[in-house]
């Protein structure tokens, strides 16, 4: 056993247990609960959480800051002109040197009674500003797409450690036994950079790994379908024949509590078989709630129908879900940024104003955290002519609801958009912030690695308390 | 001591908890949970670093010059002759930041700190000066180390545990259990009974050989009355090469060994197996330790010909790369830390990765010894460029090259006149894309280059030779149409040219100035020369360091040795840490918890051995053997601490006693690992084909499960789901999970089903006389027993059949599920 041991032995558990009329299996499946609600039995909050789940749009790629939500007028200005001496010129990741600046040909409105800006390119978006903050000062350290996802999921942009929604897991546990707590969908059946990495539970055990879910296919999650030409009685059979087999090894080996919990396991796996299928079931969705997702337009329905999923998880009780848009690094403009990102902004826009709308309906958006952002933002110079670099140094993301003040900004840029100067917030401020309205403080989260105590935001980072008083 | 490695009882279901209590009763103080969190980096990156090192010897525990100590909050504000020495309310006219300006008193006398020091200073002092409350097992810097931190245990020399024949002991067989029997009596324990025969002999072929005895096996031990039937079968599996394959596999785990790059493309890499194969080979030719260690270390400073020590330098290839990576220089220095890490956690069984930031919190590692060790591979440059061959093989073929070189000089000659303009293109393109320092370490000529310079301009070429479409991307359909011709007329001369050499990923150290290794936060960028762990070295010299003459197909080349002075210190048989760590890393492997159970961690974070004296035993026997690992599992396989059965009369009892099971009181149950599953799937579908060594298979290759590509970044795998791990980091200890997503891949997955449904045509294709024999045979292969006559005939009834009716009459696809719940049963996929 080491001391961060996965499965928990209880001893006194096992022995307090009579072999009561309620069947080893009930009691193992009631262990294995207790286990799934508190993985590594941390305590849960560590001060009053405003948020319970989190919804997280990950546009991948990166998205320009300069034509959705971070308006620069200078930039427009000095159009077509080299980057200013007074810039330290930035390490740009396709190397591309003193290209000259890139216009945002964009129309701003400003929305709500927070008089937000955002560009036409979100118009749905923009209609619910009032409940959005947007964080214009972020910064990163990965500088291309691998580094820069790696390190939005898991502080850093080397491979190795957990990502959020393992740490949420960790410090939070799940609210619901029959699905994972930690879901992502893709919104093609691609791969997004890094592949299924991204949520991998880096030195915590595989149980805190984001489970990938595919909505739209026969088989949401792996392998959760029965074998073919095997019917319900058939599958019954083979697993009453099995559990007998695993209490005679368990009744011979009484002190072994991970038995137990192998036996709970497959009781388990049956039960998210058939609770799956119903959580990903959209028609019983009203036709209304499927147009305010833009289920019926072709450009929207792909991502639209993701964005409904989400809420039909996290209302069953989903701690985590992750919803990568424009999967493969779809957002990543080089050349034509105007066609690109007027493209993936239209089937993205509709969808996520829709999932905001429908969370605020139910009552949901007050303690959901919705994130929307990608592993960076774009250079305010050009690339290829009409095109935008990588640009780690300044870019936006957004927050909505989970206790977050809507209709304000938080931090800037320079002038151009280029670097972010006031109250910078690096990725691990960000995680910070997310662990703190989940009531989670990253100092005090802990993981004990191989002697060390590993923390979310590898010992730095805090939250911005602008997020919650303004 | 004693009541130290037993953890109070704690009623917890948390084993998190549970250990952060055993901690805080170890050792007194508040456990690490309530390690407060007001900390700020920049102190200890920054602040405490060059308070301690500019300020303490004089202003510290051993000197307090001017009445002053500035080692603490309270010290700076109650200050000495002069005063407090920091102001937090006007901060700054801090007399402390007027010395280090110089202003007045000027501190530190031996030359005034950077601006870069002062303003960190200043920044800190204006902020509060905030001096984050820490527990007292916060240590004092390099020159403080106490004799307490020289006392660790780890850092201890080996001791010969004093072992008084006792004549009331009639179970032990060798020194391990008269050592493990002791502790027992301690606690008054009795160590269990010998586990069954066809237990043991499951336990054994899984704990030598990763893979389960086969029925007819099982039953030859069974019936062997011979006293030596045991040893014999030791004997004879630690020579099978399957062996090689089992405990190869712990050691890529160790030295997070993967077939793919990492980072997003994650490819594969096509020679890398080498390196694995030269760890199966290792095992199996029970190489000395030291040696093992030497050879992958430094194997290219080993100047023989033999081509498997440039293998084994793939040790330094297996981290995590992009060519893709404009960031050249960040690269390369999280590939060199990362080493530095890896061989801290594998050779020292020290976390030396704290060091890099900061001095170590609670070891006795400053922040110097980490860039000490990182100074070892400093020099390393990675190479592409040396064949897999012995010299002979290598002189054959540029002998036969040489008459293809010539017999073609012409027409390459046209080739590369008619490409060159593309590939001088596609250079110049390459490199631009670089930061310009990486550029001028790029045009920098061999010879001037430095060892960084180099490995800059490695990062640039892989660049060049990988990025998409290669050079001849936008070739012209003219020159295409001349360069297919000249192609056609080059390969007419193909029965003149010899077979490629086979390639592989190595490196040596290069050969012209080494760069200086630098800590990135010294404000001084004072040079760290090569050296050891500072509190196993008390002279604090730099290590010595010879340079070595090596051949190389160019001739003889200088080598700095640095690696190979490295590695003979650590396979040095006064280092107390190398061979403990080691030899707790086997016994792990064979009881499921070493006797260290922080393998990688022999530090003040890690846990105390719960045999101290039984770890420096089994260390000492094991030099004075050689250091051959193989010799070391004979001693474990024949104790009887080893043989004991699962199932103990007392278990309930001394569960209470033992509560983190550290005593060996019986043996463990222990689910199989990821590849152990795997492999004895396939050996029971009769599927496994045993092929010793060679390149990487598709996971749905029935070859045993470390030859399977294994991609960092793909985890929906078969392997994955059971905790293989992926390779990002050194894994001493493999989580051992229960999900449902297993279990959803077992009884719903198409793999374990297909290998059932091979075994059903199997079984239906022996002849078994009745039903009976079937069920007992299939039994016997998968769980390595016979069945219990309920469980027989609970199979029978699952068929449909009697005991007594013939196989032929079976169902094929009840067989197939018979079969296939006999994968899923616990019985199977665990050991007792």
């Amino acid at each position: 056993m080491t001391n961060h041991a996965p499965t928990c032995h209880s001893v006194t558990r096992r022995q307090m247990l009579a072999r009561t009329g309620l069947g080893l299996g009930a009691v193992a499946l009631d262990w294995m609960r207790a286990q799934e609600k508190a993985p590594s039995c941390l305590a849960a909050q560590h001060h009053p959480a405003s948020a319970k789940r989190v919804i997280w749009l990950f546009m991948e790629g990166g998205p320009s800051h300069l034509d959705l939500v971070d308006p620069k007028p200078l930039l427009n200005q000095l159009a077509g002109t080299p980057l200013p001496d007074s810039f330290l010129p930035p390490i740009t990741a396709m190397g591309e040197k003193g290209s000259p600046l890139l216009a945002a040909p964009r129309t701003w409105t400003q929305h709500g009674e927070s008089g937000m800006w955002a560009s036409e390119w979100i118009p749905h978006i923009g209609s619910c500003m009032d409940d959005i903050a947007v964080i214009r000062s972020c910064w990163t350290n990965g500088i291309n797409h691998s580094g820069g996802v790696c390190q939005m999921n898991t502080c850093i942009n080397v491979a190795g450690r957990p990502s959020l929604g393992s740490w949420v897991h960790h410090g939070l546990g799940s609210a619901n036994d029959d699905l994972p707590a930690f879901v992502v969908m893709c919104d093609s059946s691609g791969r997004p950079v890094n592949g299924s990495r991204n949520w991998g539970s880096g030195f915590m055990p595989a149980s805190h790994q984001g489970v990938r879910i595919r909505g739209s296919s026969q088989e949401p999650i792996a392998n959760l379908n029965a074998p073919k030409g095997s019917s319900p009685l058939k599958q019954r059979e083979k697993l009453s024949l099995l559990q007998d087999f695993n209490r005679t090894f368990a009744d011979r080996n009484p002190q072994q509590s991970e038995l137990d919990a192998r036996i709970a396991s497959y009781e388990l796996a049956f039960r998210m078989q058939a609770e799956a299928p119903e959580a990903v079931d959209l028609t019983r969705e009203t036709a209304a709630t499927k147009t305010l997702y833009g289920l019926e337009d072709k450009a929207t329905a792909t991502f639209g129908k993701n964005c409904l999923l989400a809420r039909r998880l996290v209302e069953r009780g989903v701690r985590f879900v992750q919803l990568y848009h424009g999967t493969g690094s779809k957002w990543d403009s080089h050349a034509g940024i105007e066609s690109n990102h007027a493209r993936l902004c239209q089937s993205m826009d509709k969808p996520v104003a829709g999932l905001l709308t429908d969370l605020r309906q139910r009552g949901l958006l007050d303690d959901t955290l919705v994130i929307w952002g990608g592993e960076f933002g774009r250079t305010p110079m050009s690339e290829k002519g009409n095109g935008r670099d990588h640009n780690p140094t300044g870019f936006s993301i957004w927050m909505a609801g989970g206790g977050v003040r809507g209709g304000q900004t938080i931090g800037a840029t320079d002038p151009l958009g280029l670097y972010a100067i006031e109250d910078r917030m690096h990725v691990k401020d960000i995680h910070a912030s997310i662990l703190w309205l989940l009531g989670l403080n990253n100092m005090e989260l802990t993981y004990d690695h191989k002697g060390r105590l590993e923390r979310p935001t590898i010992n730095e980072g805090s939250f911005h308390p602008a997020l919650l008083s303004g | 001591m004693d009541n130290h490695v037993v953890p109070p009882a704690v009623s917890t279901r948390s084993p998190f908890l549970a250990a952060t209590l055993w901690f805080s009763a170890i050792t007194g103080l508040p456990a690490l949970g309530a390690e407060p969190t007001e900390q700020t980096i920049p102190f200890e990156k920054v602040v405490r670093p060059l308070l301690a090192k500019h300020c303490w010897k004089c202003h510290g525990a051993n000197q307090q010059k001017g009445g002053l100590r500035l080692d603490s909050r309270n010290g700076l504000l109650a200050g000495g002759e002069h005063g407090p020495v920091i102001d937090i309310a006007t901060p700054a006219t801090s007399l402390l930041l007027r010395a280090v300006r110089y202003q007045g008193p000027k501190m530190p006398p031996t030359g005034q700190l950077s601006p870069r020091a002062v303003r960190a200073l200043e920044d800190w002092i204006a902020t509060g000066a905030e001096w984050p409350k820490t527990s007292r097992q916060v240590r004092t810097p390099e020159s403080n180390f106490t004799d307490k931190d020289r006392d660790w245990w780890a850092f201890r020399p080996l001791r010969r545990p004093d072992l008084k024949a006792d004549r009331t002991d009639k179970w032990s067989q060798n020194v391990i259990d008269q050592l493990v029997l002791r502790r027992l009596r301690q606690h008054d324990m009795q160590p269990a009974p010998r586990a069954d025969r066809p237990t043991l002999l499951r336990r054994l072929y899984f704990a030598v050989i990763g893979l389960p005895p086969r029925p007819e096996e099982v039953a030859a031990f069974v019936q062997d009355t011979a006293p030596d039937a045991w040893e014999r079968r030791i004997d004879r599996l630690l020579t099978d090469p399957r062996y090689g394959e089992h405990w190869a596999r712990h050691w890529l785990d160790l030295v997070r060994y993967s077939d793919s790059d990492g980072w997003n493309q994650d490819a594969y890499r096509p020679t890398i197996w080498r390196y694995r194969d030269y760890v199966i080979n290792a095992f199996n030719r029970d190489i000395a330790y030291p040696h093992f260690v030497q050879q992958q270390l430094a194997g290219d400073e080993i100047d023989e010909d033999d081509p498997t020590h440039l293998d084994a330098v793939g040790f330094l290839r297996l981290g995590i790369y992009e060519y893709n990576q404009r960031d050249a220089r960040g690269h390369w220095n999280d590939i060199m830390n990362e080493m530095t890490d890896v061989a801290g956690d594998v050779f020292l069984g020290m976390s030396m990765a704290c060091a890099r930031c900061h001095d170590h919190k609670f070891d006795p590692v400053p922040q110097s010894d980490y860039f000490k060790l990182r100074a070892f591979f400093e020099p390393v440059i990675w190479r592409d460029d040396l064949p897999a061959a012995t010299q002979k093989q290598r002189a054959a073929y540029e002998q036969q090259l040489a008459a293809w070189k010539t017999a073609t000089a012409s027409i390459r000659h046209r080739i590369d006149q008619l490409l060159k303009p593309y590939y001088d293109r596609k250079w110049i393109s390459t490199v631009d894309k670089f930061p310009l320092d990486i550029q001028s370490c790029f045009q920098t000529s061999v010879d001037d280059r430095t060892s960084w310079d180099h490995q800059m301009a490695y990062l640039v070429s892989r660049q060049f030779l990988e990025e998409g479409g290669g050079p001849l991307k936008n070739i012209t359909a003219e020159d295409k149409t001349t360069h297919k011709q000249l192609t056609k007329a080059l390969a007419a001369f193909d029965h003149l040219k010899p077979d490629p050499l086979p390639t592989r990923m190595t490196a040596t150290d290069f050969s012209g100035s080494l760069a200086a290794t630098l800590i990135p936060d010294d404000p001084q960028q004072v040079p760290i020369d090569p050296g050891f762990l500072s509190i196993l070295s008390p002279t604090s010299q730099p290590a010595a360091i010879q340079p070595i003459t090596v051949s190389r197909p160019s001739g003889q080349v200088i080598s700095s040795g640095r690696r190979t002075a490295l590695a003979q210190w650590i396979g040095r048989v006064d280092n107390p840490l190398t061979t403990r760590v080691f030899v707790n890393r086997i016994w792990q492997q064979h009881f499921g918890q070493g006797l260290v159970p922080t393998p990688n961690n022999f530090g003040k974070m890690g846990q105390l051995p719960s045999h101290p004296d039984l770890l420096d035993w089994l260390a000492l026997s094991f030099i004075q053997q050689g250091w051959r690992s193989k010799q070391l599992h004979q001693q474990i396989l024949v104790s009887e601490t080893w043989r004991q059965s699962a199932h103990h009369p007392q278990a309930s009892v001394y569960q209470m006693r033992d509560p983190s099971d550290q005593l060996l009181w019986r043996g463990r149950v222990r689910r199989l690992s990821a590849e152990q599953i795997r492999d004895a799937i396939l050996s029971a579908s009769g599927e496994l084909r045993q092929q010793l060594g060679g390149p990487g298979v598709p996971e749905n290759t029935p070859r045993r499960a470390i030859y399977v590509k294994q991609f960092r970044n793909t985890n929906e795998t078969f392997l994955h789901a059971f905790d293989a791990g992926s390779g990002l980091k050194s894994i001493a200890v493999r989580n051992t999970t229960t999900t449902p997503t297993q279990s959803l891949l077992l009884i719903n997955g198409k793999y374990a089903l297909a290998r059932a449904d091979h075994l059903a045509n199997r079984l239906l294709a022996a002849s078994f006389k009745d039903t009976a024999s079937l069920i007992t045979f299939v039994v016997r292969l998968t769980w390595g027993r016979d069945p219990h006559p309920a469980e027989a005939t609970r199979c029978a009834h699952f068929l449909g059949a009697t005991m007594e009716d013939s196989p032929e009459k079976l169902s094929r696809s009840l067989l197939t599920d018979l079969c296939h719940i006999l994968f899923n049963a616990n019985e199977f996929l665990y050991l007792d």
